[in-house]
């Protein structure tokens, strides 16, 4: 791999591939800006709720969950699209998909946090989470909630990882002039990839068992949502029917944000020059 | 070596002076014995008390320390219930006029701020062409309590009584009880909770409810407090209308603090019934239908 990497068109192309990584554009700047201002915001409300009591949020004995749990369903069904896009996708053979597995992984990972996080902001005691562990029920649906979330979080991010190593190794190479401690993470996270057939081997083996591994734990995660509401007594969430009516619909739910998402990526980016 | 010296001495004057610490300490500990504990009572006033036995005894009156008979039991204590009882509750619909007195003596027990009732009084309207009626509604304490099931943490339990309690030092506000209870019997501490008034509400058991928490649910007991001590819940006692009997379904009699009645022969006689039965919670609490009321329905 090192020979290869030598010759002088390759060098080239490895310097288009690693230039993103360094610069960056006007409009990521301001998107970033944009969205640290919307954290800002989100942290501020956060403390206010934690000072006066989730009255706050405006919701009411009869409407109790309100828009934090319809903004978990969402995280939750948007998860999805990491393991649809490199696992089911992937295993059908359908090799359009490869180049957006990264994008659906990013945002497999990222989703399947907010819904964690929006979780806690939900709860009326964040400062008894634990007791969730300590006094766990495993009858109550939301147990297994937080069992399959943390589950499925563990696998998404080693999916998105794997097939990342063999570019972090060429960033680990290649980038010079970053600091010391970039350098650093670079070497920790790429694992001390080398590229080696036996590395390449069991990268393979792998990741082909995650890709089969997640699809049960993501019919889980929203087959345990769903039924989550069908164990109350809510006109409408009160059904077996529930887990069934739910997943397509997320499903679809997925898929159109994959599409927005790429969309937003190819009007941000630079990579199209290439 | 001089250095080494000079330590050791140092070291020496201050185990000598600690220890003159120490003895001169001990010293005065004997020189003075506690003060207080051989102090004579200069006012020798004294109070008669009797003891169970019977006998009457003369003691100080400033000996005397006055204790409550019932302290609030512990958290595990309250899981347990009190044995041999089956507590249930009939509410009579001919007889309310929604004076809210019951209301008002559960805000007081509990200690509530008047957005939050245990206790709801509806007007209810079966059909346009019937006249409405007032429906007062509490927690039921059913025997097969849906909020129980889907507690994460088990915070809210089921006694051998018949009461589900509430542990609000264990519940993290997840408000999924609040989703399964099909009679959104349950509130919630969504502000700060009122301060505390009285002494009686200061120490917290999952019998009492008080003091609430923020962020977590809270509901109707049956005053697990009061029972214990073989008085009525508040509300009961608190009715001016007699619409509220409580009672034990193993005694097989209800009272609303007036009349006693047999249970079975009150719900046979006047077709009682329970709310939303067919869901199969087993509510505790019976309903009388508001038929041959004795005066006219008003706002």
């Amino acid at each position: 791999m090192e020979s290869i990497l030598k010759t002088k068109e390759n060098q080239q192309i490895l310097n288009d591939l690693t230039t993103p990584v360094l610069k960056s554009g006007r409009n990521f700047k301001f998107l970033m800006l944009v969205l640290s201002i919307v954290i800002a915001l989100g942290i501020f409300a956060y403390y206010k709720q934690l000072k006066h009591g989730l009255i706050v949020t405006a919701m009411r004995d009869y409407t109790s969950w309100g828009i934090y749990i319809s903004n978990f369903v969402f995280f939750v069904a948007v998860s999805l699209v990491g393991s649809l896009i490199s696992s089911i996708l992937k295993l059908a053979n359908a090799k359009w998909s490869y180049p957006l597995t990264r994008i659906a992984e990013m945002v497999a990972v990222a989703s399947i946090i907010c819904a964690s996080i929006i979780i806690i902001v939900d709860m009326g005691r964040p400062d008894r989470f634990f007791h969730v562990i300590t006094h766990g029920r495993i009858q109550s649906p939301i147990i297994w909630d937080v069992i399959v979330i943390i589950t499925y979080l563990v696998i998404s991010i080693l999916l998105l990882l794997l097939p990342l190593l063999p570019d972090l190794a060429i960033c680990r190479d290649q980038l010079n002039g970053i600091p010391q401690w970039k350098k650093r993470l670079y070497k920790a996270i790429s694992l001390n990839w080398k590229g080696s057939p036996i590395q390449q081997k069991r990268l393979h083996r792998a990741s082909s068992i995650l890709e089969i591994m997640v699809i049960p734990v993501a019919f889980a995660i929203h087959t345990i949502t769903s039924w989550l509401f069908a164990t109350t007594w809510r006109p409408g969430w009160d059904s077996t029917n529930l887990g069934p009516i739910l997943f397509p619909g997320l499903l679809c739910l997925e898929q159109q944000l994959l599409l927005l998402q790429c969309t937003l990526f190819e009007g941000i980016s630079t990579f199209r020059t290439i | 070596m001089k250095m080494q010296n000079k330590r050791n001495k140092s070291r020496r004057k201050f185990l000598q002076s600690s220890g003159i610490i120490g003895v001169s300490t001990l010293l005065g500990v004997q020189a003075f014995p506690l003060s207080s504990c051989s102090k004579k009572t200069e006012s020798s006033q004294t109070i008669k008390v009797l003891t169970p036995e019977g006998k009457l005894m003369e003691v100080e009156a400033d000996q005397l320390q006055e204790i409550h008979h019932h302290k609030p039991v512990s958290n595990k204590e309250s899981r347990k219930g009190i044995p041999g009882k089956k507590f249930v509750m009939v509410v009579d619909l001919a007889k309310c006029k929604n004076a809210r007195e019951c209301v008002k003596a559960c805000e007081a027990h509990h200690n509530l701020p008047p957005d939050r009732p245990f206790i709801k009084v509806l007007k209810i309207q079966d059909n346009p062409h019937s006249s409405p009626y007032w429906m007062p509604k509490k927690c039921f304490q059913c025997d097969n309590p849906p909020c129980v099931k889907v507690c994460p943490v088990g915070a809210t339990f089921k006694r051998s009584d018949g009461i589900v309690l509430i542990d609000n030092q264990l519940c993290i506000g997840c408000r999924f009880c609040m989703a399964a209870c099909p009679y959104s019997a349950r509130v919630f501490n969504w502000g700060k909770p009122k301060p505390i008034g009285n002494s009686k509400h200061a120490h917290y058991s999952p019998e009492t409810s008080t003091p609430s928490q923020v962020g977590t649910v809270e509901k109707c007991d049956f005053c697990p407090d009061h029972l214990r001590e073989g008085k009525l819940p508040p509300c009961i006692t608190a009715c001016p209308n007699g619409v509220l009997y409580f009672g034990d379904a193993n005694e097989d009699a209800v009272t609303n603090g007036v009349d006693t009645v047999r249970l079975s022969k009150l719900l046979k006689d006047k077709a009682g019934y329970r709310y939303l039965e067919e869901l199969g919670t087993e509510p505790n609490v019976y309903y009388l239908p508001p038929v041959d009321r004795l005066f006219p329905f008003k706002e």
